[in-house]
């Protein structure tokens, strides 16, 4: 595949081509680094159930993701209240809105919406699934495995 | 610019093996189990983690070839960067489009901007621009010289989009074939999804050899174009000529 090319090795300084890759390439990588450091905090899509109780969370609306408990959800005339867990803290959720179709008891959400001290007042919700992947056998799935996780 | 038997040979082995094995997967992608809580909506995992793969390879080689370009000056690994680049984008752009179809029927959403979601979009901007800039100059040992830099730089984009699960709150789902612990996935839907991936891996293979050999013909024809607009010494005395050049 190489017939066409000239491959006379060129006379020029092997350091100075060297330096001329890694001059730039160290200066894009620091853009890089500064970047995801800006970011960093902005990429937190949610927080969670014991950020709330911790009571560390500025913003009047912000999103809570976490687990829909077993037996918590009732249907309302104005949408769903349910408690959502991230296994250490839960707290109620009073949802506005149809909720999602895959919405169901033990799934993951994440919830958009204020704190008002006592239940969450959630209009935005989206549906977290998790990576396990089964079959109607069961095979493979394990509840306790449940991660607080990303 | 002649091959051997052996290596024509190979190529079409990679060749047959990127079309039997994308077809297994495929037929084990409809006939594996549907999963309990997303039933049939799962099946897109095959295509969505299958290109995903290969793209993540794709951008491997395109920092591979680079940095062997920058050590040996050889034009042959500027191609095989530039052609994986190019079909890494392809890759990555099949993933995104079924990752939007997925979230929209699964979260909700065709798009978030959570940290994997946002990760990615940087990461396929990245290897836009890499290709944009290799459009931006003429020169062919120039842009190989500084497509190198960003083709290396690159790649680190691809863990920091691959780990973004695990080190940010993030509404996208963590690895299940690649994760630290067992993977996470019924038997039969394991196999199809480890068909369709290695499938996806010849499919690339397939892909960057055409892409290369284009790379030759075009550098080829352009370099012909260009000596053929170029002024030769002693042109201004030329004699005047019928028909002109064409």
């Amino acid at each position: 595949m190489a017939a066409t090319e000239n491959e006379k090795p060129k006379e020029e300084d092997l350091v100075k081509r060297y330096i001329r890759f890694l001059i730039p390439a160290g200066a894009i990588l620091g853009v890089l680094v500064v970047m995801l450091m800006t970011l960093s905090d902005s990429l937190i899509y949610f927080y969670t159930p014991t950020d709330i109780v911790s009571g560390e969370i500025a913003q009047e609306r912000f999103r809570i993701g976490g687990e829909v408990l077993e037996g918590s959800v009732t249907t309302t005339d104005a949408g769903v209240e349910f408690t959502v867990t991230d296994g250490r803290e839960s707290i109620g959720v009073v949802h506005v809105g149809a909720p999602q179709g895959l919405f169901q008891e033990g799934i993951g959400v994440v919830l958009e919406g204020s704190w008002d001290g006592e239940v969450f007042r959630s209009d935005t919700m989206l549906v977290k699934h998790d990576e396990t992947y089964v079959a109607e056998d069961g095979e493979v799935y394990d509840a306790e495995k449940v991660k607080g996780d990303a | 610019m002649t091959q051997s038997q052996a290596t024509v040979r190979v190529f079409r082995g990679v060749d047959v093996l990127a079309v039997g094995l994308l077809t297994v997967g495929i037929i084990l992608s409809f006939t594996s189990p549907p999963d309990v809580i997303q039933g049939e909506l799962t099946r897109m995992i095959y295509l969505h983690v299958g290109a995903v793969v290969a793209a993540y390879v794709a951008f491997a080689l395109t920092a591979l070839g680079s940095l062997l370009y920058v050590i040996t000056r050889r034009l042959s690994f500027d191609r095989l960067a530039a052609a994986s680049a190019e079909a890494g984008v392809v890759l990555f752009g099949v993933v995104i489009l079924v990752g939007m179809i997925w979230g929209q029927t699964t979260w909700g959403s065709f798009w978030v901007w959570d940290a994997r979601l946002t990760m990615s979009a940087i990461l396929f901007f990245v290897y836009l621009g890499y290709l944009a800039l290799r459009r931006a100059i003429p020169d062919v040992e120039t842009r190989a010289n500084r497509s190198a830099v960003l083709g290396v730089v690159a790649l680190a984009m691809v863990p920091i989009t691959h780990f973004s699960v695990v080190w940010w709150n993030a509404l996208h789902q963590g690895a299940t074939i690649l994760s630290p612990a067992d993977p996470k996935i019924e038997g039969d839907m394991a196999v199809a999804l480890l068909t369709v991936m290695v499938a996806m891996q010849f499919v690339l293979v397939a892909l960057i050899r055409r892409r290369m050999q284009i790379a030759v013909l075009e550098e080829a024809a352009f370099a012909a174009a260009v000596s053929a607009d170029a002024t030769v010494a002693g042109d201004a005395v030329q004699v005047p000529q019928l028909g002109g050049v064409s």
